[in-house]
């Protein structure tokens, strides 16, 4: 009988095991990577189209307050100031994800799922 | 020629909505047009596709029953990982508005189809059931708590003067910016595929010199077709991913 087997296969399954893990790592690392280059482009649209909205809004609501309390045109002036304020929060919020999910991917790490966790 | 230059280069016509079959009910026009029927095919298909996919649940699956499934999974880990265990309530909801889009979006790629989601009217439609959905469940879940989501915390009092303007403008630009991402995608990108197709045979036309350039612009129409399905599958999931990012915000309101 051969005592020797066991053995063999169990370092040939712990290889094959190892093997594995580096082969997942590097292609979640790959993967992580490529998600980032499609949603640089979803990002890319996301900030213009965030942009108009808030300070239509703004300017929506602040349109409204004039016509509801007779102010204009002091509503529509300081409302438009908030939504641009709004848009420029907004794009720095989507910013700073960016960053942190570029710093994840940078160090290894897959990209979290969480990607939009405020948008 | 089937196609003159003039009809191949208006890219709008394709948008228009036709009546099928008119219809009225008190004073209001509910007429059957092509967009109620490609959104009802769009439907159709959906539950065609997952009840074909269901309707053996093998062990081993077969390869439609794995798409299936795969979607399943899909939709499933975005819930969960943008919103929670607890936003799993409301992932029948995503699901339908995910495959609904995704959908609509590829029948649009089919020529000679409606692309429903080039409306805004329907785009505007799915952005209010998911604000709606939103503002509900956080003042059913939060009470008036929910209005936490106006003045975060952690901020000196005279900050909320101008920060509560600010997340309210932000609150209220949420259903115009998902309805009109999605709208303008859909728009601006079958605009583009008519008007370089519609080159390519106006350039054919025009004689032979211009050839060379009429196959760039097919060249480039084959790229954009490309670039649209690519489209279609990331808008509807951008589409699903928000409306979790703000089902999430609705569940949470009261804990920032």
């Amino acid at each position: 009988m051969s005592s020797e087997q066991p053995d063999d296969l169990s370092d040939r399954i712990a290889k094959a095991l190892a093997d594995r893990e580096a082969r997942e790592a590097a292609k979640k690392r790959k993967q992580a990577s490529d998600d980032s280059t499609v949603s640089a482009g979803a990002y890319a649209l996301r900030f213009g189209i965030e942009f108009v909205a808030s300070v239509f809004v703004g300017g929506f609501l602040g349109y409204w307050i004039d016509q509801w309390a007779g102010t204009h045109p002091w509503g529509l002036l300081v409302m438009i100031g908030f939504g641009l304020a709004a848009a420029i929060r907004s794009i720095m919020r989507a910013y700073r994800e960016l960053n942190a999910r570029a710093l994840k991917i940078s160090q290894g790490i897959s990209a979290p799922d969480d990607e939009t966790k405020d948008a | 020629m089937i196609f003159s230059p003039a009809i191949a280069l208006d890219p709008i016509s394709q948008f228009k909505v036709q009546k099928w079959i008119d219809l009225r009910l008190g004073g209001f026009d509910i007429s059957f047009t092509n967009a109620s029927g490609f959104m009802l095919l769009g439907v159709v298909l959906v539950i065609a596709f997952f009840g074909i996919a269901a309707r053996r649940g093998e062990l081993v699956p077969s390869r439609l029953q794995s798409a299936a499934e795969m979607g399943f999974g899909f939709i499933a880990d975005m819930v969960r990982s943008s919103s929670g265990e607890e936003g799993l309530k409301f992932f029948p909801f995503v699901f339908t508005l995910f495959f609904f889009i995704l959908f609509a979006n590829l029948i649009g790629m089919v020529p000679y189809a409606f692309t429903t989601t080039s409306h805004i009217i329907v785009t505007g439609a799915l952005a209010m059931s998911v604000i709606v959905t939103v503002v509900v469940v956080g003042l059913l879940k939060n009470g008036l708590g929910f209005f936490k989501l106006f003045a975060p915390s952690g901020a000196p009092w005279y900050i909320y003067i101008i920060l509560t303007p600010i997340e309210i403008i932000s609150f209220l630009a949420r259903p115009l910016t998902l309805a009109l991402r999605l709208f303008a995608n859909m728009l601006a990108g079958h605009i583009m595929l008519k008007l370089f197709a519609g080159f390519a045979v106006a350039l054919v036309g025009a004689g032979t010199i211009y050839l060379p350039v009429a196959l760039l612009a097919f060249g480039m129409g084959v790229a954009l077709n490309a670039l649209e399905f690519l489209v279609a599958g990331l808008q509807a999931y951008v589409f699903a991913i928000l409306t979790c990012v703000y089902l999430n915000d609705a569940l949470h309101a009261g804990d920032h």
